[in-house]
């Protein structure tokens, strides 16, 4: 998990996230406020919409990693480490996972 | 064979062994069983126990025709072992906490392989078995290395139709997983779930971004305009992976949003509490011991308990050390029992199943989600049916020897049923006043109907003098 500067108990990632909700009203005005879906008919492709929608937040996400990486430079500070597996369990001697050499 | 679609393998069972040929899919198996994650997941059990077996094993195993047959066609490269998973489930017999649950799962792995340079290639709660109340992903072939410059995460989409969408239509609209997945592979496309949106709705969260604007988009969007599934690959992967990661923990954030709260209520969640409840406490009590004894003289290994309403009967078996799936029609007492269980780690798999309507087998040539009863056949060593029959008699109008046919074919072993009389309050608040149809379930017609299959052990009748609970052990052993 990605673990942002952590001031006033909000992360990073979490400001960002913010800035991505907010972002994607102001788009929804800019592409049209009522707009409908119509009827999803044969031949049409459904999934379309969710991948623009990801890319659309992938790309305020993006602009929000220089905006990020400008405020750290700024204040000098250092970039958290990211995922930390330890977290998926506990750890013990034995492995689940076996080779056989036979 | 168990699963075809990917292209990289496929799984196959052979006399209860669970194989995984690997074709083209092998340099990725490799890279992910060589990663950190892979060994933490394993020692977490979040992953089925695997051997990857040697030339000497994999020429043994492919001594089975069909097994080198498989192995030939799919031009296997790699054959894998896999544990077998006591009772495998399907996400239409979830109860939404187990989905939800799953869906976690899949989060924290496609999170945590990003260090390691992998990723998921799907997102479907149909990698996901249920290890009594623990998800287990055991899709070994969904993982793949990733273009570190990659920022999209592909099974988004997949992610959004089959775990976020129907837990958001089952929470907000009380729509049954049963209905967005059973019949459907895919869950529900956004499109689907917008048609039940007022226009308000459609401009809230959480419904405009999971719903609304991908309609929206969708509907605008050119459809022979192929450009948006074209790879983008961003120069810095350092900024690839923050946009990836903030995507990710956006998903987790929603889908704890769409999770079910834990205190739902149904007509008969609170049925052993309410004053709607028919039992005096004598009764539970001599039950109670009734099923203890019983326990304590079988010592089932694998138990089915049938209606487990509150799951008291699955815990009184799991503490004594035996497997249990617990079936109940209704989803809400499924997903108290989940939660109870996880809490006590008891090894219970509550399953949203209807006894009399058992879940049908499902996918392609109805052989890819075999039917509740082919799984569950001769795989218990006791089945329990406790304040149940009733309702297969009264409200489905099953035929008595019917129920216990079918009794006689779930257990190898023994069965405790409790069989209710018509002088039972709860027994005619069923019958709504057609007591005449159930003139014949008298306490001699139901021992005489036990005789053709079972051996009847003991009975014992209950204080109140209307419920007889019945040990019975099959004939023929």
């Amino acid at each position: 998990m990605f673990h942002g500067n952590r001031r006033n108990g909000v992360t990073g990632a979490a400001r960002v996230e913010r800035f991505g909700a907010a972002s994607g009203i102001l788009m929804l005005f800019a592409i049209g406020f009522f707009g409908s879906a119509g009827q999803a008919s044969a031949y049409t492709d459904p999934g379309s919409g969710v991948l623009i929608w990801q890319m659309l937040i992938a790309g305020f996400v993006g602009a929000m990693f220089y905006f990020r990486r400008f405020t750290s430079w700024l204040k000098g500070r250092k970039q958290d480490p990211a995922p930390d597996p330890a977290s998926l369990g506990p750890d013990s001697e034995q492995t689940e996972l076996t080779r056989s050499e036979k | 064979m168990i699963s075809f679609r990917d292209p990289g393998g496929a799984l196959l069972a052979r006399e209860g062994r669970i194989f995984r040929i690997v074709g083209s899919g092998a340099p990725d198996l490799n890279a992910f069983l060589a990663s950190a994650t892979a060994q933490k997941l394993f020692r977490a059990g979040q992953l089925p126990r695997t051997t990857v077996l040697g030339n000497g094993q994999v020429a043994e195993a492919l001594a089975d025709t069909e097994l080198k047959q498989a192995y030939e066609d799919l031009d296997g490269h790699m054959l894998v072992e896999h544990e077998r998973i006591p009772f495998p489930s399907y996400p239409y017999e979830w109860p939404p906490e187990m989905l939800h649950a799953a869906g976690i799962l899949t989060l924290d792995l496609a999170q945590s392989l990003l260090s390691d340079g992998l990723g998921l290639k799907d997102a479907t709660p149909m990698n996901v078995l249920f290890r009594g109340t623990e998800p287990v992903f055991i899709d070994l072939l969904s993982f793949e290395r990733r273009d570190p410059g990659d920022p999209t995460w592909l099974p988004y989409a997949q992610f959004v139709r089959t775990f976020v969408l129907p837990l958001l239509a089952n929470k907000r609209f009380g729509v049954p997983l049963e209905q967005s997945l059973g019949t459907r592979r895919d869950g529900l496309e956004p499109e689907e779930v917008y048609r039940y949106l007022g226009p308000l709705q459609r401009i809230m969260p959480p419904y405009l971004g999971l719903v609304s604007m991908p309609a929206w988009l969708g509907a605008r969007h050119n459809q022979d305009d192929t450009a948006i599934y074209r790879k983008q690959i961003l120069k810095d992967a350092e900024k690839a992976r923050f946009i990836l990661n903030s995507l990710l923990n956006r998903m987790r954030r929603t889908l704890n949003r769409v999770a079910p709260p834990s205190g739902r209520q149904s007509t008969w969640s609170g049925y052993m509490t309410s004053s709607g409840n028919n039992y005096a406490a004598p009764d539970f009590s001599v039950k109670e011991s009734f099923v203890a004894d019983a326990l304590r003289e079988f010592a089932p290994k694998r138990v089915l308990d049938v209606g487990c309403n509150t799951g008291h009967f699955s815990f009184m078996a799991a503490r004594a050390g035996a497997g249990v799936v617990a079936i109940d029609y209704d989803p809400v007492v499924a997903g108290r029992v989940w939660r109870g269980a996880r809490s006590e780690r008891l090894d219970v798999l509550p399953l949203v199943v209807n006894l009399a309507r058992p879940t049908p087998a499902t996918g392609w040539r109805n052989a890819e989600g075999p039917s509740f009863l082919d799984r569950a056949q001769g795989s218990f060593d006791a089945v329990l049916m406790l304040a149940v029959i009733h309702h297969m008699l009264v409200t489905e109008r099953v035929p008595l020897p019917e129920i216990l046919n079918l009794a006689a074919d779930l257990t190898r072993d023994v069965a405790v049923i409790e069989f209710i009389e018509q002088g039972d309050s709860m027994f005619q608040r069923l019958t709504r006043g057609r007591e005449e149809l159930h003139r014949n379930l008298t306490v001699a017609y139901f021992e005489t109907v036990c005789n053709q299959r079972f051996e009847i052990i003991r009975s014992q009748r209950t204080p109140s003098g209307t419920r007889s609970l019945y040990l019975l052990r099959k004939k023929g052993l």
